[in-house]
């Protein structure tokens, strides 16, 4: 059963669709985290970078949607830190944006866009890899201690107080990292919650459910806005895939949060995080190996 | 293409004169050619993933064929790679004029058998046809260039030249084109050239056209023309799916979704 992609000009087959959702879903049910294997794998299915990332970032938006209602209900989320994190995604997301259009237009978009997820894929495989071994997944957030980067943000000027987190920051902090996430949210079509989750309760030293609260809230209206933007400036957002991929990854995730209780997750983590570093190695290998044709055709025709 | 007086008048004496194979009417380039098309639009749906259009008519039995299907000409755009440390990068551009998006040509026999290079190149048919009506920036080497262009566009199954692909039976002829479904739509022309004595005797054309319809042509003319609108779209259609499929896969009770 087969669709066309009005945006990404091609045609794929619909189940595969919706199973690479179904996938995502349930790594990101299972292991917390797991959005940022959509891209990679929508352009392993043909899909070109910058559509990829960019209908990546567009099925973010949908995929926090429930959950943002439930944790602003729960009362699980510093709006104030969300809304500073929000300025700085929609600032960076912005300048990604940008970035985007520069280098689509300079023709090595594709190339910056897979050697991102290069880097991030044998950061993310390695790390997990180690916690999967080490078998501390559980109990892992308690009393983070005093870290250079804490402290170093401790420094920073306008200091505030988010009393809903119950700590006492540099307004600057959320401003940055939301920055930092924006900047990836155009470029990767990530939603950063990998990044976000532990350097909000590392560095910051929020609590754990304020974290992923303010992360989901942080991570819709930055998502929305990217979607947004790239949709405005480099017409790459194809939200007829972004629709089917969600159907998938809602699926997914409840099918992941259901079993995760029954499965093992320490081994599924080393297992996961050998596949995720296999991926990392063909994506490089892709830009290392000689290309079949010196010419390349520039955007724009579709 | 406006015959010349003297054309027409050669034509209707060797009309007159010969009612023999087509050979004898060579010079008449009015030789009747029938042509018909399974499609004369093909409609982009959501379900849409290639086409097979079959192209077939009626000619003179003692003729040759030669079917060509091409896009419009226009202007392309191609970044040239080169390594860059460990990496292939785009280093460079290059551009070429009067290019078709799709080109694809079949025969009855080997175009290089049947017909001389001057009409070849005139009527644009074949690789040799085709790479003379193609522009290439000033200062490449336009060989080189030029058949890196056709073969990049022959992976993408984008330009073809089959040496046969025309089948005859008495006086019809018959063949098929396959329509990718990353074809973008516009007019197409399909023309059938009757080929005798090296030489086209007559042609006939048919505009084949592709639209999108439906769902499809208003997402990518949104998306293309109306960057804004479409932006809202796409962040409100993800909304609402997201929000449905919630609904319809409800999560545990007590359960607060992690996405």
């Amino acid at each position: 059963m087969n669709i066309f992609l009005p945006v990404a000009g091609i045609d794929v087959n619909l189940l595969l669709i919706i199973g690479i959702g179904v996938f995502v879903g349930f790594v990101q049910g299972l292991l917390g985290s797991g959005g940022f294997l959509l891209t990679p794998l929508l352009i392993m299915l043909g899909v070109s970078p910058t559509v990829a990332a960019a209908s990546g970032i567009n099925a973010i938006v949908g995929a926090s949607v429930s959950g943002t209602f439930a944790h602003l209900k729960a009362g699980n989320v510093d709006v104030k830190m969300g809304l500073f994190m929000l300025v700085g995604g929609i600032a960076g997301g912005g300048a990604g944006t940008i970035i985007v259009k520069i280098l689509r237009a300079m023709g090595n978009l594709d190339v910056v866009i897979i050697l991102c997820y290069v880097i991030f894929m044998a950061v993310i495989g390695v790390i997990m890899f180690v916690e999967g071994l080490s078998s501390r997944v559980k109990g892992e957030s308690e009393s983070p201690g005093e870290s250079p980067v804490m402290r170093w943000l401790g420094k920073l000027p306008f200091r505030t107080h988010f009393k809903v987190s119950g700590v006492e920051t540099s307004a600057l902090a959320p401003l940055l990292l939301g920055g930092f996430v924006g900047v990836l949210a155009a470029i990767m079509g990530v939603g950063g919650g990998f990044f976000l989750i532990p350097a909000m309760t590392y560095f910051l030293g929020m609590p754990m459910q304020v974290v992923v609260g303010t992360v989901l809230f942080q991570m819709l209206f930055t998502s929305g806005s990217v979607t947004f933007m790239q949709a405005a400036v480099n017409h790459n957002v194809d939200a007829i895939l972004a629709a089917i991929l969600l159907v998938g990854t809602t699926l997914g995730a409840q099918l992941g949060a259901r079993l995760v209780r029954r499965l093992k997750a320490d081994q599924l983590k080393v297992a996961f995080s050998l596949m995720v570093l296999a991926m990392s190695v063909k994506m490089l290998n892709d830009l290392l190996v000689a290309p079949a044709f010196f010419l390349v055709e520039l955007g724009g025709r579709r | 293409m406006m015959p010349r007086p003297g054309t027409i008048l050669l034509s209707v004496l060797c009309g007159l004169a010969c009612l023999g194979p087509c050979t004898q009417r060579a010079a008449t380039s009015r030789l009747p050619i029938e042509l018909h098309t399974s499609a004369g639009l093909i409609r982009v749906t959501p379900r849409y993933c290639g086409e097979l259009v079959k192209v077939w008519g009626t000619v003179s039995p003692s003729c040759d064929v030669v079917v060509k299907l091409a896009s419009p000409r226009e202007p392309a755009l191609f970044s040239r790679k080169g390594k860059v440390g460990p990496f292939w990068l785009s280093v460079d551009r290059v551009r070429f004029e009067n290019v078709p998006w799709m080109y694809k040509v079949k025969s009855s026999e080997p175009i290089d058998e049947i017909l001389s290079l001057e009409e070849q190149i005139r009527y644009q048919l074949g690789v040799r046809g085709l790479k003379a009506s193609i522009g290439v920036q000033k200062g490449v080497d336009r060989d080189l260039y030029l058949n890196e262009l056709i073969m990049t566009r022959k992976a993408d199954r984008l330009f073809s030249f089959g040496h046969t692909g025309v089948r005859r039976k008495g006086r019809s002829f018959a063949t098929s084109f396959f329509w990718p479904s990353d074809g973008p739509s516009g007019r197409y022309l399909i023309e059938a050239f009757a080929v005798t004595g090296g030489r086209v005797a007559g042609y006939k054309t048919r505009v084949l056209e592709v639209k999108k319809v439906g769902l499809e042509a208003w997402v990518s003319r949104l998306a293309q023309g109306h960057g804004i609108f479409y932006g809202a779209f796409a962040v409100s259609l993800a909304i609402a799916a997201g929000l449905i499929a919630s609904l319809v896969f409800k999560r545990p009770q007590g359960h607060i979704a992690k996405s």
